[in-house]
C-alpha cells in the first residue's frame, strides 16, 4: 500500500503537535512491511512566516521519502488584521472571507497540490485541517482522502471554508474522543464519515541517567514540571503566575521547571527555572523525578506530554476546559484538573500533600498508556482502517458536488 | 444481560473512582475557598482573566456560572496605564502623559467599568434564573434510554441478523447499526461487503478494530445529514424510550436514509420487560417497548409503510421499513 501525508512542516526540528505527529505516524507506518510512506510538505521550519528553509525536492528521512515544495507565499502581514476581526465571529464570516484566510495563512504551495494529484498514491493522509495544502487538495485528490484534523475549539475551526475540508474526506482519524466529539458538533455532516480514534503512541522511555533536579539545578528540592513550548498561548505564562500565587500562600522549598522552547517571557519568579530545549534524556529524567507534570494548555489535540509522564508513574494536572486533557485524565484515572486559580490551588494541595494518591495516579496513568498508546498495537488499528478507507475507495462523499450536496441539505433542514 | 461496560478497564476503574472523588472534593473545598474570598478580589480577577484569555471558543460542557466568572474578571477596567518601557525615557514619557489623562482615563475606565458590571450582574440573574428552569426541566424531562438485549438476540445468530443482512444487501450508502455494542453485526456487514459503523454509548472506541463509536444513538441520529445512510438499524435502542424520544429518533433516522434506503428496528416486547429477571433498568427507563400493533400504529404515524414480525420466542421483534426519500415524505 502507498500511502502519502501532507503535513506544512515536516521533520525533527518542528516542535509543533499535529506535525510531529504526522511525522510519528508516518515513520511508524513505513517500518511495516509492504508500505510505502510518501510525505509532500513545503521548505518551511516556521509556521507563523513559512519561510523556505530548507532545500526543496525529494529526499529521505528516517526511511520516509520526503517531497518538499517552496511556498508561493508564506503567511502574510494583512493575514493578523483579518484574523482578528474573523475570530470575533467565525461564523459569521463570509466563505469569500474565510478563503482568504486561508490563503493569507499561508502556506500556499499549488505546486504541492499539483503533484498530489497527479501522484500514484493508494491513499493521502491530511495533517492537520488548518492549512492551505489540505483545504486546497483534499477535494481534488484522486485518491481516497484521510484528514487527520488534529482540531481543538479554536476560532477557525468555525469558519464556513472548512466545512467542506471536513465533508470532502473519506475518512477521518481522530486523537480523542474530545476532539471526535468537537468536530461532528462543529459540523454535524461528518457523522456518518468513517473514521477511527487513534491517538499517539508512546516509546518506552530510557532509563534514568541523573536526578532531575541535578539537571535542573535544584538539588533535592521538590518541583513540578510543565513540558512544552513556553507559550502565553500554551498556558504556560498562566501557569507561572498560578504558581507564583500558590508560593505566596504556600511557602517552602517547591519550584517549578518549565521545559522546552520558549516562545514568550514568563514574569521572574525565584522558584521558576525555564530550561530552554532539553535533550530527550535530560527531559527524561526532570519529568522522571517531577512530584507532578501540569499541562497548563486549553488548546491541545492529544498532548504526548501527558502521556510520557505517565510512562514514568508520575501523576498529572491538566487544564480542565482542555477537551482532550481532561478526557485522558478521566478515562485513566492518572491525574486532576483545575478551571480556577482556587481548583489548582487545592489541587495541587492534595496531590502534594498525599504520596500514595500521586502513586495510585501515576500507576493508572502508566496502565493506560500501555493499554492504548503502544505503537504496535496502534499501527495495527490505523492499518486495518486504512485497509478499509482503500477498500471502500474514492467515496461519494469524497466529491465536492457530494460535500456542498450535504451541505445545502444541512441548510435545508435548519431552514425546515 | 444488560452490559455495563463492554471493555472494561478493570486496572482504571478504582483511579477513575478516586479521581471522581478527590475531583468532587476539589470543586467543593475551591468553591468555599472562592466564597470566603481567600485571595485579593484584584489578584483573583488577574487570576481569572489569564486563565480565560485562551480558554477554548466552544461553551459546551461549560455553564454559564464559569463562563460570566470569566466575565466579572474582565469587567474591570484599570484606569492604570502601565509604563514601563526599554527605551531610555520611555518611562519618564509614559508617566508624564499617564498623570496628564489620568482624569479622562480614569472617568471613561469608570464608566466601561461600571457599564461591564451591570450586564454582569443581569446575565447573572438571567443565569439563575436559567438555572431554575433547568432544574424544573430535570423533573419533566426523560433521561436517556438504556440500550438493551432483554431478548438475548443481539448476536450474529440471533433470528433476527439474517433477515436484516438480506435486507441490507445493495442499499444505496453506509449503514449505521445503534446500540452496535462491540461492533459484531458491523464487523459481519463488512464480512458481506457492505460499508457499516456503529454506535453505542456503552463501547470504547480506542480498543475496537471496526468504526464503533461510544455516543448517544438518539444524540447521533439528531445530528446526521439528510440522505446519507444507506441504512439504519437500531437494536435495543428504542424500547425504552418515552414516546416523543422515540418519535423523534425514527424521524431523525428516516431522515437520513437515501432513497430506497433500509430502516431495521429490533425491540424488546413488553412481556419480555415483565419477566421477572429483567433487569433493574426497565424500571428507570423512560418509556415502555411496543406490542406489534403498536409499532404498525407508529409506523403509519410516520407515513412510512413496514413490516413487524415477532421473534420465536415472543421476546422481541422486528420492524423492517424502506426509506421513500426526503421528497417523498
Amino acid at each position: 500500500m502507498k500511502v502519502g501525508f501532507v503535513t506544512p512542516r515536516y521533520g525533527p526540528e518542528i516542535m509543533g503537535g499535529a506535525e510531529s505527529a504526522a511525522r510519528m505516524l508516518a515513520e511508524h507506518l513505513q517500518a511495516r512491511d509492504g508500505v510505502e510512506v510518501e510525505v509532500f510538505t513545503t521548505c518551511a521550519l516556521d509556521h507563523l512566516t513559512w519561510k523556505d528553509e530548507l532545500p526543496p525536492g525529494v529526499g529521505e528521512l528516517n526511511g520516509v521519502r520526503v517531497r518538499r515544495f517552496p511556498s508561493r507565499a508564506g503567511r502574510s502581514a494583512a493575514f493578523y488584521g483579518l484574523d482578528g476581526r474573523l475570530r470575533l465571529a467565525p461564523r459569521e464570516a463570509s466563505l469569500q472571507e474565510a478563503e482568504r484566510w486561508v490563503q493569507l495563512n499561508g502556506p500556499v504551495v499549488p505546486a504541492l497540490v499539483d503533484a498530489l494529484t497527479r501522484s500514484d498514491l493508494d491513499v493521502v493522509c491530511f495533517y492537520p485541517y488548518l492549512y492551505y495544502p489540505t483545504v486546497r487538495a483534499i477535494g481534488r485528490v484522486p485518491m481516497p482522502a484521510v484528514l487527520h484534523p488534529a482540531a481543538h475549539d479554536e476560532p477557525a475551526l468555525y469558519l464556513p471554508v472548512f466545512g467542506r475540508t471536513f465533508a470532502s474526506a473519506d475518512a477521518l482519524c481522530y486523537h480523542t474522543e474530545a476532539e471526535r466529539r468537537l468536530v461532528q458538533q462543529v459540523y454535524p455532516e461528518t457523522a456518518a464519515t468513517p473514521q477511527l480514534v487513534l491517538g499517539l503512541g508512546v516509546a518506552t522511555p530510557p532509563p534514568a541517567r541523573r536526578p532531575g533536579g541535578e539537571v535542573l539545578g535544584l538539588g533535592d528540592r521538590p518541583y513540578l514540571v510543565s513540558v512544552g513550548r513556553v507559550d502565553e498561548h500554551k498556558g504556560s505564562v498562566m501557569l507561572a503566575r498560578f504558581f507564583a500565587a500558590y508560593k505566596e500562600r504556600h511557602p517552602g522549598p517547591l519550584a517549578l521547571a518549565l521545559v522546552g522552547p520558549v516562545a514568550a517571557e514568563v514574569p521572574a519568579h525565584s522558584d521558576v527555572v525555564v530550561t530552554g530545549v532539553l535533550d530527550e534524556q535530560d527531559k527524561r529524567d526532570v519529568v522522571a523525578d517531577a512530584l507532578v507534570a501540569v499541562s497548563p494548555s486549553a488548546l491541545e489535540s492529544f498532548s504526548l506530554v501527558v502521556l510520557e509522564a505517565w510512562t514514568l508513574g508520575v501523576p498529572v494536572m491538566v487544564n480542565g476546559t482542555c477537551g482532550p486533557t481532561r478526557e485522558h485524565c478521566e478515562h485513566a484515572g492518572g491525574g486532576l484538573w483545575f478551571t480556577s486559580y482556587e481548583e489548582f490551588e487545592v489541587g495541587l494541595e492534595r496531590l502534594l500533600a498525599d504520596p500514595g494518591l500521586r502513586r495510585t495516579l501515576g500507576q493508572a496513568g502508566r496502565a493506560y498508556v500501555d493499554r492504548h498508546y503502544r505503537w504496535p498495537v496502534l499501527i495495527d488499528r490505523y492499518l486495518a482502517f486504512l485497509e478499509g478507507v482503500l477498500a471502500r475507495g474514492k467515496g461519494r462523499r469524497g466529491s465536492s458536488e457530494r460535500a456542498d450536496q450535504l451541505a445545502r441539505g444541512r441548510r435545508a433542514q435548519a431552514l425546515a | 444481560m444488560v452490559e455495563e461496560r463492554l471493555v472494561a478497564e478493570p486496572e482504571g476503574d478504582h483511579a477513575q473512582e478516586l479521581v471522581r472523588r478527590v475531583m468532587a472534593e476539589v470543586h467543593q473545598e475551591a468553591a468555599r475557598r472562592r466564597v470566603e474570598g481567600g485571595l485579593q478580589a484584584s489578584e483573583l480577577a488577574e487570576l481569572d482573566e489569564l486563565f480565560a484569555r485562551h480558554a477554548p471558543v466552544g461553551a459546551k460542557g461549560q455553564r454559564l456560572a464559569d463562563v460570566l466568572r470569566h466575565v466579572d474578571a474582565r469587567s474591570f477596567v484599570d484606569p492604570v496605564v502601565p509604563v514601563a518601557s526599554k527605551k531610555a525615557g520611555g518611562s519618564a514619557l509614559k508617566r508624564s502623559i499617564r498623570s496628564a489623562t489620568q482624569w479622562y482615563v480614569g472617568f471613561v475606565a469608570h464608566q466601561v467599568s461600571q457599564f461591564a458590571a451591570a450586564v454582569s450582574r443581569a446575565l447573572h440573574v438571567v443565569d439563575g434564573e436559567l438555572q431554575a428552569i433547568h432544574r424544573e426541566l430535570e423533573l419533566v424531562a426523560p433521561g436517556p434510554a438504556p440500550v438493551l438485549d432483554l431478548a438475548g438476540t443481539h448476536r450474529v445468530d440471533g433470528w433476527w441478523v439474517a433477515p436484516v443482512l438480506a435486507a441490507l444487501d445493495g442499499v444505496p450508502g453506509r449503514v449505521l447499526h445503534g446500540g452496535c455494542g462491540d461492533g459484531w453485526l458491523v464487523e459481519a456487514l463488512g464480512q458481506r461487503g457492505c460499508d457499516a459503523y456503529g454506535v453505542d454509548p456503552r463501547v470504547d472506541e480506542r480498543t475496537s478494530r471496526v468504526d464503533v463509536r461510544a455516543e448517544d444513538v438518539a444524540e447521533h441520529l439528531r445530528g446526521l445529514a439528510p440522505a446519507s445512510l444507506g441504512g439504519v438499524v437500531l437494536s435495543g435502542v428504542l424500547d425504552g424510550m418515552a414516546p416523543a424520544q422515540r418519535h423523534q429518533a425514527l424521524e431523525a433516522a428516516l431522515a437520513a436514509l437515501e432513497e430506497g434506503g433500509l430502516l431495521a428496528i429490533q425491540a424488546a416486547t413488553p412481556a419480555a420487560w415483565d419477566r421477572p429477571e429483567a433487569p433493574g433498568e426497565v424500571d428507570l427507563a423512560p418509556g415502555r417497548p411496543l406490542r406489534t400493533v403498536g409499532w404498525e400504529a407508529l409506523c403509519r404515524r410516520l407515513e412510512v409503510a413496514a413490516e413487524v414480525r415477532e421473534g420465536p420466542a415472543g421476546m422481541d421483534l422486528l420492524v423492517l421499513a424502506r426509506a421513500r426519500g426526503q421528497g417523498a415524505r
